[in-house]
């Protein structure tokens, strides 16, 4: 008995839920070539002795979606369809290329750090950034402090 | 149907299932990877299944020996986003280069997470680590302050654990969960222990119970008795119903009809299987609560993907461990001998769940 066909009895069950973690069905638009079903196994979803929850979103991100195709052209075996190239679109897509190149140059200019798996980018912690951010909890905490003391000043008053 | 007794639409499911649990070994993809990164520790937990202490023999392993088996070994066989690489310990927060791990870690595109007991988890070092790309974290929380510290043995961890998970709770996207480590003394308050945890705006929660492995096997009064254990599965059961918080019984054990009502999913041990460990003396193995002596290899002499790809037999094959009480078991085929961790030096069964259901 194949995958599928085990998934399939088991939501008939009611226990795909206990059996497998996300089931993504195919549009019926598409036909069996374009078909992007998947079925993750349960395993991240184990609550391990010693360890965390698996993190909701980007980890097992599920497969991006197939191109649609947008204009007429040659269709891959999956069912994509490849675009006519032609020199026009060649120099488009090699503006676009550099257009992106240099955006993502900026961005890393921009912030020197590290990026998250979803694109995120995380400040790398400098001495001279960790004094500036204990200085702003100090200049918080004292603001916060002076707040509590004249809201319990002014409730004082207000009970004489 | 409640206790051991399988129902008939379970049965048929765990028939279905068994086959999936199949595939999934076969397959073994690595989807979690413990690094267990130091034994020091900042409490001296009464139930540790490492055995703890804040001066171990064995030294911290150093992060780049970590990060060279990451580039030569992991990264080239798999897709980083994938997989989940788990700081363990040990107290992770008494290394100071742990921000600096996650940095390293995050850059090459793994999630990664931590479990701490909280005792040194200041805001401050939370911002640094959620800036280093923290994704996960778990905090020990084992019941109200006198429990708590009697466990931990230190009359702080009470509060210190509970003002961590309040910084937790701020963190937008840091998905995090408390563990409760369900003692004796505790079954009988888990209701006002729900009530507590959902006042303190928790909304993940994870149980689990002694088993009779490091310091926790030497002390009696840890141990749920098979009435305590039933209390504690129908209280799971209830929870989960109510839906009020999202609760979840720990990996451990097969459950009989417990099965799927006390925990997301069928049960099934993923050490060895989709789970990997680096202890900190090097040794390759499945989760960090197996045992020292199931260690597959050492990053220090072999190859860890080799170790992965072509060792790994007792975890994936456990028809060794149908003996003693297991030998004759009618759910054997669901079972396959409990977790890993539940088995002592000898491979004999400590402990086993399913007879708990009396």
């Amino acid at each position: 008995m194949n995958y599928r066909w085990k998934i399939a009895l088991l939501a008939m069950l009611g226990l795909s839920t206990a059996a497998c973690c996300s089931t993504k069905k195919a549009s019926k638009k598409q036909d069996k070539a374009n078909d992007n079903v998947e079925v993750e196994a349960i395993d991240n979803r184990v609550m391990l002795m010693y360890g965390v929850p698996f993190p909701d979103g980007n980890i097992s991100a599920p497969k991006p979606e197939l191109p649609q195709p947008v204009r007429p052209g040659v269709p891959f075996p999956d069912g994509r369809v490849a675009i006519e190239m032609t020199e026009e679109r060649a120099a488009e897509v090699m503006e676009m290329i550099k257009a992106e190149d240099a955006a993502k140059a900026e961005l890393v200019k921009e912030v020197d750090g590290v990026p998250f798996p979803d694109g995120r980018v995380a400040i790398v912690m400098t001495e001279e950034r960790a004094a500036e951010i204990m200085e702003m909890i100090k200049a918080e905490d004292e603001a916060k402090a002076k707040a509590a003391a004249e809201k319990a000043e002014a409730e004082k008053a207000a009970k004489k | 149907m409640k206790g051991k007794r399988l129902g008939l639409r379970k049965h048929i499911g765990l028939k279905l299932f068994k086959g999936l649990y199949d595939d999934m070994v076969e397959r073994h993809e690595l989807r979690t990877l413990f690094w267990e990164c130091t034994l020091r520790c900042n409490l001296r937990c009464r139930h540790c299944g490492s055995d703890c202490r804040t001066d171990v023999a064995e030294r911290d392993m150093p992060l780049a020996d970590f990060l060279r088996v990451l580039d030569e070994e992991v990264t080239p066989n798999v897709d980083p986003r994938r997989v989940l690489i788990i700081f363990s310990g040990g107290e992770v927060l008494v290394r100071s280069d742990i921000e600096e791990a996650g940095r390293e870690v995050t850059r090459r595109g793994y999630a990664w997470g931590m479990v701490t007991n909280g005792m040194a988890l200041t805001r401050e070092r939370l911002d640094g680590l959620v800036r280093a790309g923290l994704r996960s974290i778990s905090v020990s929380f084992d019941g109200f302050c006198d429990e708590h510290n009697y466990i931990r043995q230190h009359p702080l961890s009470f509060e210190r654990a509970r003002q961590a998970l309040g910084y937790i709770r701020e963190v937008e996207g840091l998905v995090y969960d408390a563990i409760t480590c369900v003692t004796p003394a505790m079954v009988d308050r888990l209701e006002e222990w729900k009530e507590f945890l959902i006042s303190e705006g928790i909304t993940r929660w994870r149980i689990f119970s002694i088993f009779p492995a490091g310091r926790a096997k030497r002390d009696d009064s840890l141990h749920l008795n098979a009435e305590q254990f039933r209390t504690l599965m129908e209280f799971i059961r209830r929870t989960r119903k109510e839906g009020r918080i999202s609760l979840n019984y720990a990996c451990e054990g097969f459950l009989g009809g417990y099965e799927t009502e006390v925990r997301d999913h069928f049960y099934m041990c993923t050490a060895g299987v989709s789970v990997a460990s680096i202890r900190v003396n090097g040794d390759i193995s499945g989760c960090t609560s197996v045992r020292g002596n199931y260690a597959q290899g050492n990053i220090y002499r072999d190859h860890f993907w080799d170790v992965w790809q072509n060792r790994f037999t007792p975890f994936r094959n456990r028809e060794w461990a149908r003996k003693g009480e297991c030998a004759d078991c009618k759910v054997w085929e669901f079972c396959r001998g409990g977790g890993m961790h539940l088995r002592d030096d000898e491979g004999e069964l400590m402990y086993c769940h399913y007879n708990m259901l009396k």
